[in-house]
């Protein structure tokens, strides 16, 4: 069965940077990407690459499938 | 339901609108030294435009990330692509009007491009499937 790409990913990318005390530019910083990627992650107007979301995952210390939600499920 | 979407971050706003100014500001300028009585000086402002705008672009890369990021790469991607057909539409109409109107040979050089357009996007396809990619 395929896997429907026109799904909305949400993601909790904000809530958890605001808990962290952080930054949108520090937690840009600890990416490697920019300032504007992490804001449009956050409103959601870009989803990103797998290997993004696992780093985000990571440096939360979450499983990835906490972080970012497929609106649709 | 959707993530509420913040509004527009207005520093890029800005940033994008300062550089379609300076772009315009720059057209300007080649434009009136071109009607001088030394139009070589418009060389010499391309090529410290351009060095200078390189340079700009480098330092700021290295310390935003801003071109270079995955999104950025995606963008560009995306760009590549409409500009891609943009320029395929436009070679087309190009030789079929030539040929229309000044014949098959006046239009060859036109379907040189095309072909290189193709066979450069058949070439990189066959290529990445061959990988395995």
């Amino acid at each position: 069965m395929g896997v429907k790409q026109t799904c909305h990913v949400r993601n909790e990318v904000r809530r958890l940077r605001e808990s962290s005390d952080l930054s949108q530019g520090q937690l840009a910083q600890a990416m490697g990407v920019s300032r504007q990627t992490i804001n449009s992650i956050e409103t959601g107007r870009y989803t990103p690459s797998l290997p993004l979301a696992l780093a985000l995952a990571r440096y939360f210390a979450r499983p990835v499938e906490e972080i970012f939600h497929d609106d649709t499920a | 339901m959707m993530t509420p979407r913040d509004p527009v971050d207005r520093a890029t706003q800005r940033s994008i609108l300062a550089t379609a100014a300076g772009a315009a500001v720059f057209v300007a300028a080649l434009l009136a030294i071109g009607s001088t009585s030394r139009p070589q000086l418009g060389l010499v402002l391309i090529v410290a435009v351009f060095a200078g705008l390189a340079l700009a672009t480098f330092v700021r890369n290295r310390r935003t990330h801003e071109g270079t990021d995955e999104r950025a790469r995606d963008n560009h991607r995306r760009a590549a692509t409409v500009s891609w057909y943009v320029v395929g539409l436009a070679l087309v109409a190009t030789m079929a009007w030539t040929q229309v109107r000044q014949g098959v040979v006046a239009a060859e050089p036109y379907g040189y491009l095309l072909t290189l357009q193709l066979v450069s996007y058949a070439g990189t396809s066959v290529w990445r499937r061959w990988r395995g990619l």
